[in-house]
């Protein structure tokens, strides 16, 4: 046994090995990150946790009982008024993807063909500078323009004979409106980005095939964008969730989403129940990002 | 630095049983050699042989698993690249794009805080050995490439290192342009009698420049000598083949002595001294192909045989002959000088070739 | 050649560039109608205008407590900014310079935050900072704020990073400048670009930061959008689009800065595949 042993000692110091580092050196990675860690702990890690931890505290009659139960979730889960505010919250969502991709596609095609460098920029700059302004700015403005005696409406009365003001703000058309706005450049972004990175020649071999535009496009380009197109409404998706300013201002009270009913929640000191929501959306968000991760790799393929 | 400590110091990079792994894979393998003061060393060998690693060892970039580095006499374990006495031409040169001419060859100088009137001066002496005076204000991408290696050269120079690191600095020219500025590094390093520790694959320009020759394989080294040792004399079958164009050619040994061999290739029975301790009856006959003769030249040779030209190739400077060996199944290549007289063997024609001795190297197989 | 004689483009290309049209429309229009209402003569929202005054202006000028937010969030988001470039930067740095095997997970990790709402974030900080005493601290404001933008100052830059030719640090290193000098001198100059986008948006995002913040400043300290926002729910007079056609005003000048300093036509197509490495 110790023959053996001294053998395998021997054997291992004829092979050299990775020296291992000084600890100093090792250690500066770490040191590198240490601040961004410190961050992440202090304001996303140990809050969560505590906001894990109220959602399994209850509010009865105006008090916070801190025992573990999961009574706010029962509660929220089963009540159908909470039912409503998550297929109202999802259902927002789903039509601010849709119109958002809608809208999105097209422009982002119409900024790839466009062929004067001049143009192609202007158009861009024009496109993605509204994320510069506030998103109280942008959602005030679109409760100006839909208003009753608006822009829209006056367009609406006096050129296409509508007798009277249609209802644009307050309800969830001005909502989804105004938020199809606001995350536009989220997904004309990535659709423009997987377009500029397309081979050109695959194009100019489809058309050369005698594939005409519309099959070119079809066959060509569209599957190709699709990586592109997918993961801008991944991101509309979730931002239009959680979204919050635009809901509260357009919504006119009438639009109640789960970002309203955390927030309502929370200046009533219903703690749980915020949290019970806030939970809600963060799993409905995360199911998201799961999900379309998924359609994305498949879309890649 | 007292001056007894200065005689003392005759090599200015020394590697005491160097190794270096890189996850398994053993990059260098014990590798020792000292380069004297003041020369042109060169490390040679195919890509993947360890020889950027030595080099990058020697600079401080990577750390050896093994073993001891010295520069200039001193060990520089835990000695980081930036307080070290070498200085690195990079293989694409590695010129701040940001900076002009002038700013990357001062920065040197900069960073240790020298005063600005020597700074200009000096970088002024610099751009002028290199010839770039008038390009002072330009920034790299306005180059050519001829001319950003020239700047590398300034900027490593500028801090007269105690050793100048070149990795491959010549890989990306082009050839004309290449042959030039070898002419001119070699003018350069005799000039300032810096020590220059130069990385390359390519065997012309390491024999063109070098006081000495280390030939990298596999990690480790197979031989170090003068470039007219390393050629005439190749210590293994890989650095015969590898300089040079050779025809290695198996052969029975019938007898040896440990110096020299008598050996048989087919019919044909001649005496070659040996590289190597060689056990067993079979090894390999490593056999230049300017050192054999074609023609009446083979008749001053000492091993003469007979042959059929199989194909003739004209390359310029050079003519190219294949000839089967009469009485062997072996294909020999012969490359003889052109002088534009001299009429070429035919295809097919039967000739005299021979070699001396000492132009033959025997090397075993295993 | 051939193809100019044709005397009229493609009706394809024709409704493209309609849509083109109605989509800049539809991307401009609520901000024009903001300037367009700050110049209102009447209290209320009514289109055509009535008529043209600067009276919202002079009633905006005269709010201190709107200028008194702006002066908040000028100095929250350079704050947060400065901080979260620094934090970022040094973050980015460790994640793609020493390529170790969790540089991925760690990557992922400091990413994450992307996918929470604000508003559960926004809630999540109020509780947790009212829990170990630090609400109502800017300390904690600040950090919030660099929680936010954090994760997009780090997917720029490490995207920058990866492009960036290392051997340039070595050279430097190589010609005796040590770590820090060499990151100064070699390594930022080359990720210029980024820099500047990154620590741009970390300074408009932090800026308009509603739900994160909401919770977290006391009556009378509010930020700017959160008193606009506040201001909204109670009133919806023009004094809020003259304040909004200064901040449109503001944007203007910074794309007209941004594209004087990088005239860089790819910028849009270089942001996007940090977006993408962003979702990644």
């Amino acid at each position: 046994m110790a023959d053996m042993a001294e053998l395998t000692a021997t054997r291992d110091e004829a092979r050299v090995r990775p020296l291992a580092e000084p600890w100093r050196r090792r250690m500066i990675p770490w040191l590198l990150l240490l601040p961004a860690f410190a961050v992440m702990l202090y304001s996303f890690v140990l809050p969560m946790l505590v906001f894990l931890q109220y959602s399994v505290f209850s509010f009865e009659r105006g008090r916070l009982i801190e025992d573990f139960t999961f009574k706010t979730y029962v509660k929220f889960l089963t009540d159908p008024f909470y039912h409503t505010i998550i297929l109202d919250t999802v259902k927002m969502a789903a039509i601010t993807t849709i119109c958002s991709a809608a809208i999105g596609y097209p422009l982002a095609y119409a900024l790839w063909r466009v062929n004067s460098p001049r143009l192609k920029r202007w158009l861009a700059v024009i496109i993605f500078s509204p994320i510069l302004v506030s998103v109280v700015v942008r959602s005030y403005g679109w409760t100006v323009l839909l208003s009753d005696q608006g822009p829209v409406n006056w367009f609406l009365q006096s050129m296409m004979g509508f007798s009277e003001p249609v209802k644009l703000v307050f309800n969830l058309t001005g909502v989804v409106i105004s938020l199809t706005h606001v995350f536009l450049p989220f997904v004309v972004f990535p659709i423009f980005s997987t377009m500029t990175r397309l081979d050109p020649t695959l194009r100019e071999a489809s058309m050369d095939l005698g594939a005409g535009w519309w099959t070119t496009f079809r066959r060509v380009t569209f599957p190709q964008t699709l990586p592109g197109l997918l993961a801008g409404m991944q991101i509309c998706f979730t931002l239009a969730l959680g979204a919050f300013v635009t809901p509260s201002l357009l919504g006119g009270g009438r639009v109640l989403v789960l970002p309203l009913q955390v927030f309502t929640a929370t200046t009533d000191i219903n703690w749980p129940l915020a949290a019970v929501g806030g939970m809600t959306l963060l799993v409905l968000a995360m199911i998201t990002v799961v999900l379309s991760n998924r359609l994305l790799r498949y879309s890649e393929v | 630095m007292s001056y007894a400590g200065a005689t003392q110091m005759t090599s200015d990079v020394e590697f005491q049983g160097v190794s270096k792994v890189f996850g398994s894979f053993l990059a260098v393998d014990d590798i020792s050699f000292s380069i004297p003061k003041g020369s042109f060393f060169s490390l040679l060998g195919p890509s993947g042989c360890g020889k950027t690693t030595t080099l990058r060892m020697t600079s401080g970039f990577e750390w050896p698993d093994r073993g001891v580095v010295m520069i200039a006499g001193q060990d520089m374990d835990n000695v980081p690249a930036y307080a070290r006495p070498t200085n690195m031409v990079f293989q694409r040169w590695a010129l701040f794009p940001h900076m002009s001419v002038a700013q990357n060859v001062a920065y040197g100088l900069e960073v240790d805080r020298r005063p600005r009137a020597e700074i200009v001066r000096r970088v002024g002496e610099s751009l002028e050995m290199v010839g770039l005076s008038s390009f002072a204000d330009r920034k790299p991408r306005q180059l050519s490439g001829g001319q950003m290696q020239r700047v590398a050269l300034a900027r490593a120079l500028i801090k007269e290192p105690k050793v100048l690191l070149l990795d491959e600095p010549l890989g990306a020219l082009d050839l004309k342009l290449r042959m030039q500025m070898q002419l001119e590094l070699k003018r350069i390093q005799r000039e300032i009698g810096t020590t220059f520790m130069y990385v390359t694959h390519d065997q012309g320009e390491a024999l063109t420049m070098s006081d000495q020759i280390a030939v990298m394989n596999k990690g480790k080294i197979d031989q170090i000598g003068t470039p007219q040792e390393i050629y005439d004399r190749p210590a293994t079958r890989f650095v015969a083949s590898f300089i040079g164009n050779t025809n290695l050619v198996p052969v029975e040994i019938l007898a040896n002595d440990g110096k020299t061999a008598k050996v048989s290739l087919g019919a044909l029975q001649f005496e070659t001294p040996m590289s190597e301790p060689v056990t067993g009856a079979r090894a390999t006959v490593s056999l230049r192909y300017e050192r054999i003769s074609i023609g009446k030249k083979a008749a001053a040779r000492a091993i003469r045989a007979r042959a059929v030209v199989k194909d003739v190739i004209f390359s310029g400077s050079a003519i190219l002959y294949i000839v089967a060996l009469e009485g062997a199944d072996t294909d020999l290549t012969i490359e003889a000088g052109h002088d534009g007289t001299s009429s070429p063997e035919v295809r097919g024609s039967t000739v005299d070739i021979g070699w001396d001795s000492e132009a033959t190297a025997l090397f075993g197989d295993g | 050649m051939q193809r100019r004689k044709a005397p009229f483009p493609h009706p394809r290309y024709l409704a493209l560039g309609a849509f083109a049209v109605l989509g800049v429309l539809y991307v401009v229009a609520p901000l024009a109608v903001v300037v367009l209402n700050s110049f209102s003569s009447v209290a209320y929202n009514v289109f055509p205008p009535e008529g043209f005054s600067l009276r919202w202006y002079q009633n905006l000028f005269q709010q201190s407590d709107f200028y008194d937010a702006a002066v908040a969030s000028v100095l929250l988001a350079l704050a947060a900014t400065t901080v979260a470039m620094i934090v970022g930067s040094m973050a980015a740095y460790s994640i793609v310079r020493y390529r170790r095997s969790w540089a991925d997970i760690v990557k992922a990790a400091l990413l994450s935050p992307i996918v929470l709402p604000h508003i559960v974030l926004g809630v999540a900080v109020f509780m947790f900072f009212i829990r170990i005493g630090m609400y109502g601290t800017y300390f904690s404001l600040v950090v919030t704020h660099v929680l936010v933008v954090l994760p997009f100052v780090i997917a720029v830059l490490t995207a920058a990073l990866a492009n960036y030719d290392w051997t340039l640090q070595e050279a430097s290193m190589d010609l005796g400048a040590g770590p820090l000098r060499t990151f100064f001198k070699v390594t930022m100059p080359q990720i210029s670009v980024s820099m500047t986008v990154s620590a741009l948006f970390a300074f408009v995002t932090s800026f308009d930061q509603v739900e994160t913040t909401l919770f977290l400043v006391r009556a009378g300290d509010n930020t700017l959008p959160i008193e606009m926002f506040l201001y909204l729910q109670k009133w919806q007079d023009p004094t809020i689009a003259a304040l909004s056609s200064v901040l449109i005003a503001a944007a203007f000048m910074i794309v007209a800065v941004l594209s004087l300093l990088t005239r860089n036509k790819d910028l849009p197509a270089t942001l996007l595949q940090q977006a993408k490495e962003n979702k990644e």
